[in-house]
């Protein structure tokens, strides 16, 4: 039925083409032409762009990630999945890969729970709301190594931030030199500088749900959890998916609060696969690893932003 | 705002009349422009002129007033080159090294290489070969720095400068705590055991801090500790590839790091760059730094300090920091001659080499200019400074431990930096050395 469907659909196109005569039937093809040429031109810049860019320097890091320099003898060899080999059977690498998902793990829920809490109280007509706003915001303005730094000087044990805890009557804390404290401690100051940026596409979001169905919510009875529940979540469900997917990119290519405060330590409680690349690449020089572990981090970012896909297509 | 959608078949609106191969032609001709623009930027390698001078990009850690004078005084002499200086933070260095060098970039001429560093720079092709000079080299500049710019009998850098430590002390915070200041005289110098009593008696009479490193936790200024009790540098076997980590000595001495900061006589939690600033502002007794922070301090109204030797462990013998930086060519250097010119000016000659510790008083490898540079030492404390020719000299000569010589130092060091870091933290010094030994081998693996 469908197939008989389609070439009835098709039919009277053809005839009216056949009606129309060689010289009509030229100039739509003519104009297609152009505008695809029109098209290829101005879309041949980004594309360039996005070969040298991205593209090549993926196929060079899958190159790299293949081969393995010799210091010692000179020389550069194909080993083929010798270097992910390497990194499997590398100790160091497992715990950063721990540290690293453990980080996923804590940093975007928390960030991504406070945006939406933050974004849902300041769309509220709340006294000085831009102020608010503002200063929520405002964190993401200053550069991530700016922040870190100032951060680095307030968490120091003969810090601002020890000093108040003394004054309340608190024992001062580690902070960034324990093990234990250093990666909560990272979360907390990448949330300060984050939170506001995504909280802004969420209000954007919350914008957009029509207040149309906040009222028919009310008439029905409906709580203010329940409208939130089941009016609000469902209408951020598209910003939310970005912000989700987004963020957790994000979060995997954190680089300069770790090594501004932490350099990847106390005891590698806060190495980063993306900071453990760059030592690899450029601080021993080993860019065969780093190409593999990077490819390994993309890997890992992958899967799970397919995952978050996942859920959320399934939910809608 | 919602997005203006296109219908299909509907034609595109561009506004003018440029067709799609106009386009391409007007963005092919503006990647061919730019393209041309970056070759003609990038230098053609011809020898300048005074009216048209070469320039040479020199990248390196220094502040840029400590290099003005030697620059202004190269550039006088030879009119048709000009020093482009581009200084990078200290931390960042290696990593710019690393990335402008393996992509041979051509705009870099001339940098700073860390002495130790150079036998891995060598082995990846990132310095010139300079052997041919070495007959003229080798007779005006310190043994010792000498040493330190060979690699597998070649020489690949030269040498600028070397480097000690002394152990400064605040005479108030330590008056205050009743003790007695240390001599300057080598032969008087302090145990670390004695060094810690008196510490300890400054910060129990108000100091905030009793002793703090200058380059805390760095191998350069730890290295010392092991050497002193006779455990070695750390790496051992034929090409220093193999770990020596975990000796007793090794143990013993970073044990003793750690205690320093568990009981709260060196602080944690501050960075090298900001360690000097505790001393300055009076806050520990004794600050154990290199000799270039001598301006600093006298400069700083308020402080009284003196200098003393750097301590050792009883017992044991006296082992002191040393190797510093030497200057190398990049092989990709479209200006490898005026680069050797300007290498040579700043190495081999007196009135360059002592221009170079005008405004920061590091030691100059040149000979000539290491001893005018004692004598200015001796005459800068006006009286308070007597005996430090003496002491600086003998650092240098009896004392000093040069770092192991290694294509894999890089690592080594990475590895030992955090290391060291992790026992100030608070890890325990033989598991932290053990861990440290395990990642060195595996690293030490991929150059094979």
């Amino acid at each position: 039925m469908a197939a008989h469907g389609a070439v009835g659909a098709l039919s009277p196109r053809s005839d009216a083409s056949l009606r129309e005569g060689p010289s009509r039937r030229l100039r739509p093809n003519r104009r297609m032409q152009r505008n695809t040429v029109a098209a290829v031109g101005m879309l041949a810049p980004t594309m360039a762009m996005l070969l040298l860019l991205r593209i090549l320097p993926g196929l060079n890091a899958v190159w790299d990630s293949m081969h393995k320099s010799s210091l010692l003898a000179g020389t550069t060899r194909f080993v083929g999945l010798g270097n992910f080999d390497f990194l499997l059977h590398s100790e160091g690498f497992y715990r950063t890969l721990g540290v690293t998902l453990l980080f996923a793990l804590l940093i975007n829920p928390i960030q991504i729970l406070l945006a939406l809490g933050l974004a849902v109280l300041l769309n509220e007509r709340l006294p000085g709301q831009g102020i608010w706003r503002t200063v929520v915001f405002l964190p993401i303005a200053v550069p991530a190594a700016a922040s870190a730094v100032i951060w680095g000087v307030a968490m120091r044990p003969d810090g601002p931030i020890n000093a108040m805890l003394g004054f309340i009557g608190l024992p001062p804390q580690p902070f960034l030199t324990s093990p234990a404290q250093a990666l909560p401690s990272i979360i907390v100051v990448l949330t300060w500088i984050g939170v506001g940026y995504w909280m802004i596409f969420l209000i954007a979001g919350l914008n957009d749900i029509p207040q149309d169905y906040y009222e028919a919510a009310r008439l029905d009875g409906a709580s203010k959890w329940q409208r939130f529940w089941h009016v609000t979540l469902p209408g951020l469900r598209r910003p939310l998916a970005f912000v989700l997917v987004a963020d957790t990119v994000a979060n995997f290519t954190v680089f300069a609060p770790v090594q501004i405060l932490t350099n990847g330590g106390p005891q590698g409680s806060t190495n980063l696969l993306i900071y453990d690349t760059f030592q690899r690449a450029f601080v021993v020089g080993d860019a065969n690893v780093a190409a593999a572990e990077v490819l390994v981090l993309l890997l890992v970012m992958l899967g799970i932003v397919i995952l978050q896909f996942r859920l959320l297509g399934r939910e809608g | 705002m919602k997005p203006v959608k296109q219908r299909p078949g509907q034609p595109l609106r561009t506004g003018t009349h440029t067709s799609g191969r106009q386009l391409i032609i007007v963005a092919v001709a503006l990647v061919t422009a730019l393209s041309l623009a970056a070759c003609g930027s990038s230098g053609d390698g011809e020898a300048g002129t005074a009216d048209s001078p070469v320039t040479l990009n020199f990248v390196g850690p220094e502040d840029p007033a400590t290099l003005e004078p030697v620059i202004k005084l190269f550039e006088k002499e030879n009119p048709s080159i000009q020093v482009e200086y581009q200084p990078v933070p200290f931390n960042d260095l290696n990593s710019i090294l690393e990335t402008r060098l393996a992509s041979e970039d051509s705009t870099l001429d001339v940098y700073t290489a860390d002495q130790p560093r150079i036998p891995a720079l060598a082995a990846k092709g990132f310095l010139l070969d300079l052997t041919e000079e070495l007959p003229e080299v080798e007779d005006k500049v310190l043994e010792g720095s000498l040493d330190a710019s060979m690699y597998q009998d070649k020489l690949w850098a030269l040498p600028i400068w070397s480097s000690t430590q002394l152990l400064y002390y605040n005479k108030e915070l330590l008056s205050a705590g009743k003790v007695t200041p240390p001599a300057i005289a080598p032969a008087d110098r302090l145990t670390w055991e004695q060094l810690v009593t008196d510490a300890t008696a400054a910060q129990d009479a108000g100091a905030q801090y009793g002793f703090t490193f200058d380059q805390v936790s760095r191998y350069y200024q730890l290295q010392p500790l092991p050497e002193s009790m006779g455990g070695g540098s750390g790496l051992g076997g034929d090409d220093f590839l193999e770990p020596d980590l975990t000796n007793e000595q090794w143990v013993k001495a970073f044990t003793w790091y750690g205690e320093l900061f568990e009981s709260g006589l060196s602080p944690r939690g501050v960075t090298p760059e900001q360690t000097p600033e505790l001393f300055t502002t009076g806050k520990v007794a004794y600050f154990l730094g290199g000799p270039w922070w001598l301006g600093e301090f006298q400069g700083t109204e308020g402080l009284d300090f003196g200098v003393a030797p750097h301590p050792y462990f009883e017992g044991g013998t006296p082992a002191t920091p040393t190797d510093a930086w030497s200057w190398g060519i990049n092989p990709a250097s479209e200006h490898p001659e005026e680069a050797l010119a300007f290498l040579k000016f700043v190495s081999l000659s007196e009135p360059g080499a002592t221009a170079s510790v005008e405004s920061a008083p590091f030691p100059p490898a040149n000979v000539e200019a290491f001893d005018s540079y004692l004598t200015r030492l001796e005459s800068s404390g006006e009286g308070s400074l007597n005996g430090i020719s003496d002491l600086v000299r003998e650092e240098l000569t009896k004392a000093a431990v040069h770092r192991p010589r290694s294509v894999g130092y890089i690592q080594f060091e990475t590895i030992m930096n955090k290391a060291f870091e992790d026992i100030r933290n608070g890890a325990e010094a033989g598991a932290a050395l053990d861990q440290a030994s395990t990642d060195f081998t595996e690293q030490a693996s991929r150059l094979q």
